[in-house]
């Protein structure tokens, strides 16, 4: 496997993007996981793709790495939110952990999350961007020309502004900040930046958390609940760069 | 004391006529008696406790017994102090007894008891009358409740209710003047005399006798009420041993034993025993060679032990009712489930002390299975007096979803009355796996479909390119906001402007007095080039006149020149300048009216200087 790898390194050099995408796949298709997700990670050195993140993720899974499955879904997920296939797999993936409390979420807030999220970052913003055009366009003709069609226009208009506003406000809330995985088997929460503080909590690969403060190699996480503590900034990943 | 004064009561169809000096320890809580005979059953005001007193009868015979029970509900009475009973005269307490029925709840970790308490007292009137058993007061949590009073009517003879004690049937009385006193005695002995709510307290009742015993009836266990009881005398064999008391030689014998734990805290009595002995009376004449015998009841004393309640203070949450020592194991029954199939968690807490009123522990929700309620299985078993044993809880564990799962550690506290401490013990993490959950019962019938198991969906094809996307998105479409607001922002000003012409006279034809003075101008002009020399004249002082009126807001047509002057000096106009543009109109005045003076300036001249004036304005 190492030979592999070594043999990898090695051609990336002439080697692009799209063809050490197919290389991984072949890896995968031989359940050589280890060699796909360099083959993968690799390829994501110069292009990012849905489908890379995706198929990185899936030999992430299957070579037993949870953290870095459901980190590399969520970030296929955040490229492309409405593949069936990705959305299937982080489900999956995140069934297989062990912190489950942490994200469990009711029906309501859930039903919100899949309707904002359903155009990409994106499209969401260039929805909105275009949709502020056209309203600002329908409203100054409305005020200039005074008539009502255009009235009639500007609201439907904004009601769509403001969903698609609404999504890229969501995803910018994701993409901003600062969200990070544990990708270690098991992660100690301290309650201070450094080995010497009290243990707080024990957490598993997988479990996703946001990054509130940085202290040198320790971070200050929160997990949805609310819960939190200092952890080693070696044991997570954050999710976007 | 009271060993000294271990008391041989005779069997007798008169209880009353009791050993004057037991009535002394309740001398102080004599009651004070008066009027009618109606049952009252009253609760106190206060919401967090039902304080309320009763008695058995209303009207009770002299010679028998009334029993008065005070009851106390509410929730975490578990150290609620013994009530005070009035003082009275008319009645005598003859004995009195506590029980407790409690339910412990865990609720957040948080344990509340909802109970009650009932403190009995058996009360034998002094003599005949109406009279009112006063008021019961109890002083709890900074509160005090009170009781109504009962009334209690006290006849002659017998009402032919429940006598408080019977004499056991086949007894014949003791004839007067017999003294056992000091020769056949039942002595109860405890442990020890202050404890703490929950730890055992060992309750020994022992016969001590210097006579013949012919015959010993079974002894009737007193009911022992506020105590949990464990028998600990369990074979029916009483074996008599030497032993020296009191200097005195007697035959010993254990005739009672049993674990008690405490279940309130307080002053709390330990029932007397009785036993009926068949004593070999001395012969009491030559022919009397074997002495009779005779059948004698024996009684213990009371012994009151102080119960100290648990303290609040460092009571873990996890605390569920255990005093002793224990320890806490746990294990599943099968590592995985597959399509859904129960695992039982068995959760083991052995050790010794009050096993039975160890409450199950506390199991957090895990997401992903349900924890059903346990089955509770309990083994006592007695070494050494002491009691020990197991209590066994399995929960069956029903997985909701597939996937691997951790039951944490499971805590329970108990108190240690050894160091006056609460201790918390837990169990390791259990780790099982659960799969197919999803699919149990899941077959469709109709199409023989099976699904077997799930896994990942597959990696996506090979692509001959790929696009490149971004985590971000693009900076450049802000500028589509830039020019959204800019829209807006003209449409707003365009309008503003709109109205302002419409509404504004002064303002609209300032906003257009240099466009219409431009019109003017090219028409001079054009008077200039074709050589009309009267129109010319007309034009130019019409078009000074119409610009000083518009730029101004003045009415120039209904305008005298000295009004027109005033007006515009009014207006903030250099003087000089308008002197000269005033001089032009008149100028041209003069040189359409009288053609003659035409000559003194060049018309092109006079226009020159009239437009450089005006844009000089």
């Amino acid at each position: 496997m190492i030979d592999l790898a070594m043999c990898v390194a090695l051609l990336t050099a002439a080697v692009t993007p799209v063809e050490l995408y197919n290389q991984g796949n072949k890896a995968f298709a031989e359940k050589d996981y280890a060699g796909a997700v360099a083959s993968y990670a690799q390829a994501l050195q110069g292009l990012n793709a849905a489908v890379l993140h995706y198929n990185l993720g899936n030999a992430y899974f299957k070579a037993g790495d949870i953290g870095k499955a459901v980190a590399s879904y969520r970030r296929a997920h955040f490229l492309a939110p409405r593949d069936p296939d990705i959305n299937y797999n982080l489900l999956f993936a995140r069934q297989y952990r062990l912190d489950r409390s942490a994200n469990a979420v009711s029906p309501l807030a859930d039903l919100l999350s899949s309707w904002l999220h359903y155009f990409s970052y994106r499209e969401s913003f260039t929805a909105a961007a275009i949709l502020a055009l056209l309203c600002a366009v329908a409203f100054s003709l409305y005020r200039s020309l005074r008539k009502r069609i255009f009235a009639y226009l500007v609201i439907p208009l904004f009601i769509a502004f403001m969903y698609f506003g609404a999504g890229f406000v969501t995803w910018r809330g994701e993409r901003s900040g600062m969200y990070a995985i544990v990708i270690a088997r098991e992660a100690h929460a301290m309650s201070g930046p450094g080995i010497e503080y009290k243990e707080i909590l024990l957490l598993h690969d997988g479990t996703e958390m946001q990054v509130k403060d940085v202290r040198g190699d320790y971070l200050l996480i929160q997990l949805p609940g609310g819960l939190g503590g200092w952890v080693n900034a070696q044991t997570v990943e954050f999710l976007y760069p | 004391m009271w060993k000294k004064t271990g008391k041989i009561l005779m069997a007798n169809s008169k209880p009353q006529a009791l050993n004057p000096k037991q009535y002394q320890i309740s001398k102080s809580q004599f009651f004070k008696i008066w009027t009618t005979a109606i049952l009252l059953q009253v609760f106190a005001v206060a919401a967090e406790l039902n304080f309320s007193a009763s008695v058995d009868r209303s009207t009770v015979g002299l010679g028998e017994q009334v029993v008065l029970t005070v009851t106390v509900c509410g929730e975490n009475i578990g150290n609620i102090p013994t009530p005070e009973l009035p003082s009275t005269q008319d009645f005598t307490v003859t004995n009195r007894s506590s029980s407790q029925s409690t339910s412990i709840q865990f609720i957040n970790g948080k344990m509340t008891q909802q109970g009650s308490i009932s403190f009995v007292y058996y009360l034998s009137p002094v003599k005949e009358g109406n009279f009112t058993i006063g008021v019961c007061k109890l002083t709890y949590d900074g509160k005090t409740y009170e009781t109504q009073p009962v009334a209690v009517q006290v006849i002659k003879g017998s009402t032919g209710g429940p006598p408080a004690t019977v004499a056991p049937p086949g007894t014949t009385p003791v004839e007067p003047g017999t003294s056992l006193e000091g020769e056949l005695m039942v002595i109860a002995t405890v442990s020890k005399k202050t404890v703490y709510q929950g730890e055992q307290v060992t309750a020994e009742y022992n016969l001590y006798s210097r006579r013949n015993i012919n015959d010993l009836s079974p002894p009737k266990m007193p009911t022992l009420n506020g105590f949990w009881v464990e028998p600990l005398l369990t074979s029916g064999r009483i074996v008599f041993k030497p032993l020296t008391y009191n200097n005195k030689p007697y035959d010993v014998a254990v005739i009672g034993k049993s674990a008690l734990f405490p279940m309130s805290s307080g002053k709390l009595i330990v029932d007397p025993l009785s036993i009926v002995v068949a004593v070999v009376m001395p012969p009491r004449d030559f022919f009397d060679v074997f002495g009779t015998i005779q059948n004698v009841t024996v009684e213990s004393k009371p012994v009151t032990i102080t119960v100290l309640p648990l303290p609040l203070q460092g009571r873990p949450p996890e605390f569920n009712g255990g005093v002793g020592s224990f320890a806490i194991s746990a294990s599943l029954s099968r590592a995985s489930s597959d399509n859904g199939e129960p695992i039982d968690l068995k959760v083991v807490i052995n050790g010794t002390g009050n096993i039975p009123l160890i409450e199950k522990p506390h199991i957090p929700s895990i997401p992903g299975i349900r924890i059903l309620e346990p089955e509770v299985k309990e083994n006592i078993q007695t070494a050494n007096d002491i009691i020990k044993g197991t209590n066994e809880f399995r929960y069956p564990i029903l997985p909701q979803a597939d996937g691997n799962y951790e039951i944490p550690s499971i805590r329970i506290a108990y108190f240690d009355p050894k160091s006056s401490s609460y201790k918390t013990v837990e169990t390791g993490k259990l780790v099982f796996v659960a799969t197919g959950t999803k699919q149990a019962g899941l077959t469709d019938n109709q199409g023989g479909l099976k699904v077997l198991g799930t896994d990942i969906r597959f990696t996506k094809p090979d692509a001959p390119s790929l696009q490149n996307e971004s985590f971000d998105s693009d900076p450049r479409l802000w500028i589509l906001y830039g020019i959204s607001a800019a829209f807006i922002a003209a449409a707003l000003f365009f309008r503003n402007r709109q109205d302002r012409l419409a509404g504004d006279r002064a303002y609209a034809r300032r906003a257009q007095c240099k466009r219409a003075l431009n019109k003017w101008l090219t028409k001079v002009m054009h008077h200039l080039k074709k050589q009309q020399v009267n129109e010319y004249y007309a034009c130019l002082s019409q078009s000074i006149q119409n610009y000083l009126g518009d730029r101004y807001n003045l009415e120039t047509g209904a305008l005298t020149r000295d009004r027109l002057k005033s007006a515009c000096v009014q207006q903030g106009i250099d003087p000089q300048c308008l002197q000269q543009l005033l001089d032009i109109i008149d100028h041209c005045d003069q040189a359409r009216f009288s053609p003659a003076i035409t000559a003194t300036k060049d018309p092109g001249e006079l226009f020159k200087v009239a437009k450089k004036l005006l844009k000089a304005l």
